[in-house]
């Protein structure tokens, strides 16, 4: 059974407006590392949106089409279902932080599975650290620089231990360092059979992707293996969009 | 007395403030608001700055002194002006009172600051209480201060774009400050959404249930604290009531 | 003549002993784009909150062409510095885009035609113009952030001091503010940047800054 599936999806936000997504179809398989890329705007956030359910159930709209999650339907299931399925990290930290420390903020979704809190306890000390962060566990989240914001919103969806993790502008927006990090969990993820979609416009942070899709203004436009497709999407980067190569990767590797 | 479980805390506070309202003697009063400092002081809680801010207070209870004295009749007149009291020692009494009652209202809610804003929604989740609603009590606490620093930013975006705040006439003030507040209530209601959508991306609410991984426990010392607050609370207010 | 004149300038949070900054002497000129680099939580935003008086030196001063930063209003230093938040968020408060460019652009004293005009040449440029009447909360964050740089473009303040602004702006985005600051280098203006947005930096950086234990190391 395919991890994701989407099937003809077309959306819009309101019956007569802009059509956000139209007609997508593709399939992740288990264990598959996809890199989603495209330009701000082009709809990428939306159809994240749709994999965990949030579109439907909390922004309303015009859905068409089909979403299969671990071979569940998003329109049937309920959001917190779903996140057992799918772990969610958003794009901006300060809108999915709202624990008064950083070991509460990821203790939050094992306690919601109610686990033992021996298990709780053992996925927190784990999840802080493979990041790195055992040093924050009592600190405030708001108190952090945006790239801790980040790894803390990551550990909070890896203590879900969901079998389908999607990263919304995760990557390229962390230092050197938080991207090593990330890279070699997701690697570790992809050999325990987890199946993930990266979503960028990053160039750069997509590298250890399988497969790479580009998105533009609603439609998918290319789907293919990573290199050959980070090339085309390059070229007609460079050539549609007039882009110089400064732009291609933002906080590239080399000193802070 | 740091270790204390918050909910003993809460009846520390509750006691005491209703010492503050019952008591209405200016001695008892300030002997309340001695031994409230002293709870601070062992609870290592810095009210220094907090009790300074009372000097902003003070015109207003020279005003209030005055108009108790000139307008409640009783006690010993000590200065009088063409026949009208101006000050009289049960405006002072009452002045005073008034003080040390504030000043005991607001150094005994400090003893809240001592205990994780966490550990209150655990109290409120041991007492029974859903734990969705204990949950928004806990996201609340924790982005009012977020929201006073977002405030404070737009200011000063305001400003940096040209508008002179303190140069402007009253009438165009509230103009802008409209501008401040129609963004923040969208933005608190922007925040809200999202963080329902994340926190429910989190599994909240999947089960009626959930575990936790720290939950209070009452020690020894939490009963003989709670034990003393209230017999002291109510011997004393049943002396009152008795004489 | 420097634009910014910084000299011996401290600083450090009330309560706190460690200073952020230490004994900076440095002057920032109306030309090029100088970048302001640093690890994180070096100093780099406390710095940018320094030169717009929003915080103030513990010790030193800071003159801003030629007069004591202390001595000017906000409104007066927004005229001369145009700054963009690391956090887009906070500087948006009107209802519609269009409003949000227009609020600035009105305080400028120019003829009504004048401002429309303005207006609508900045949000062509930033492609804010399809977005014209939407409420600025509601756009996506690389949208808000080019919107929170227009507005402050508009102002066209002879400096601009811009706290990471490429963050999660997308290749085509970030190419579109390159531009635009080529353009205002041309125009005789000036731009501080703070980034570790290596290539970014590379590309336009006439003068580099290294933010290091309180001090700048100039590169």
């Amino acid at each position: 059974m395919d991890a994701i599936v989407v099937d003809r999806l077309s959306y819009r936000y309101q019956a007569v407006g802009r059509e956000i997504l139209k007609n997508i179809s593709f399939k992740v398989a288990p264990g598959e590392i996809v890199a989603l890329v495209g330009l701000s705007g082009c709809g990428k956030s939306t159809l994240c949106m749709c994999l965990g359910g949030i579109i439907p159930h909390y922004l309303g709209g015009m859905l068409d089409g089909q979403v299969l999650i671990n071979g569940k339907d998003t329109k049937e299931y309920r959001v917190a279902r779903l996140a057992l399925e799918v772990g969610l990290v958003f794009q901006d930290p300060d809108t999915q932080l709202f624990a008064p420390t950083v070991e509460d903020e990821i203790a939050f979704a094992p306690e919601n599975l109610c686990l033992p809190v021996e298990e709780v306890a053992t996925r927190v000390d784990n999840v802080l650290d493979t990041l790195g962060i055992t040093s924050l566990r009592k600190t405030n989240p708001n108190h952090l620089s945006g790239g801790q914001k980040h790894l803390v919103a990551m550990g909070a969806v890896l203590a879900l231990e969901p079998s389908i993790l999607v990263l919304d502008e995760l990557i390229a927006q962390l230092d050197p360092a938080g991207k090593r990090i990330i890279n070699e969990i997701l690697v570790d993820l992809r050999r325990r059979g987890k199946t993930i979609l990266i979503v960028e416009h990053d160039p750069e942070a997509v590298s250890i992707a399988d497969r790479m899709l580009v998105l533009e203004e609603g439609r998918l436009i290319k789907d293919g293996e990573t290199a050959t497709v980070l090339e085309w999407w390059e070229s007609m980067l460079r050539h549609k969009y007039g882009c110089k190569s400064w732009t291609i990767s933002g906080h590239a590797a080399g000193p802070e | 007395m740091t270790g204390l479980d918050p909910r003993t805390k809460i009846v520390m506070i509750i006691c005491l403030s209703t010492l503050a309202v019952f008591l209405n003697e200016p001695w008892p009063l300030l002997l309340l608001f001695i031994l409230t400092l002293v709870i601070l002081l062992i609870m290592r809680i810095n009210f220094f700055r907090i009790i300074m801010r009372f000097k902003k207070l003070l015109p207003l209870l020279l005003l209030m002194l005055i108009i108790q004295s000139v307008f409640s009749a009783g006690g010993d007149v000590l200065l009088s002006f063409q026949g009208v009291n101006i000050l009289t020692t049960n405006g002072i009494n009452t002045s005073l009172c008034i003080l040390f009652r504030l000043l005991t209202f607001f150094s005994s809610a400090m003893i809240i600051m001592t205990s994780h804003s966490r550990d209150y929604v655990l109290a409120l989740v041991q007492l029974k209480i859903p734990y969705e609603i204990a949950f928004m009590v806990l996201v609340s606490l924790r982005f009012l201060p977020v929201f006073i620093e977002e405030i404070k930013d737009t200011l000063v975006a305001m400003q940096l774009r040209g508008v002179d705040l303190q140069r402007i006439p009253w009438r165009h003030k509230i103009k802008f400050y409209t501008h401040l507040f129609a963004p923040l209530l969208s933005r608190v209601m922007l925040k809200a959404h999202q963080l329902a959508i994340a926190m429910e991306a989190r599994a909240f609410r999947v089960y009626r249930r959930r575990t936790y991984l720290r939950l209070l426990h009452y020690s020894a010392k939490d009963y003989v604290a709670m034990v003393f607050f209230i017999t002291a609370t109510i011997a004393v207010l049943a002396r009152d009531f008795l004489y | 003549m420097a634009y910014i004149d910084i000299e011996n300038v401290s600083f450090c949070y009330p309560g706190q002993s460690r200073f952020v900054l230490r004994d900076i002497n440095l002057r920032i000129y109306k030309e090029g784009v100088t970048a302001v680099t640093g690890a994180n939580g070096s100093g780099k935003t406390t710095f940018s909150k320094l030169l717009i008086g929003l915080l103030k030196p513990v010790k030193g001063r800071i003159q801003l062409n030629g007069k004591l930063l202390s001595s000017l209003t906000l409104a007066q230093i927004g005229r001369q510095i145009g700054y963009v938040f690391q956090n887009p968020d906070k500087q948006l408060f009107c209802e519609t885009v269009e409003e949000e460019i227009a609020f600035g652009v009105r305080n400028l004293g120019l003829p009504p035609e004048r401002v429309t005009q303005k207006v609508r040449e900045v949000m062509d440029y930033f492609e804010l113009s399809r977005y014209a009447q939407a409420y600025p909360l509601s756009l996506s964050a690389g949208e808000k952030r080019r919107l929170a740089l227009a507005a402050v473009f508009a102002l066209e303040p002879g400096l601009l001091l811009l706290d990471e602004p490429t963050t999660g702006l997308d290749p085509y985005r970030k190419q579109l503010l390159g531009d635009y600051l080529d353009k205002l280098v041309a125009a005789n203006r000036g731009v501080v940047v703070i980034s570790h947005d290596q290539k970014f930096i590379d590309r336009y950086a006439t003068r580099l800054l290294r933010l290091e234990d309180g001090q700048f190391i100039e590169e």
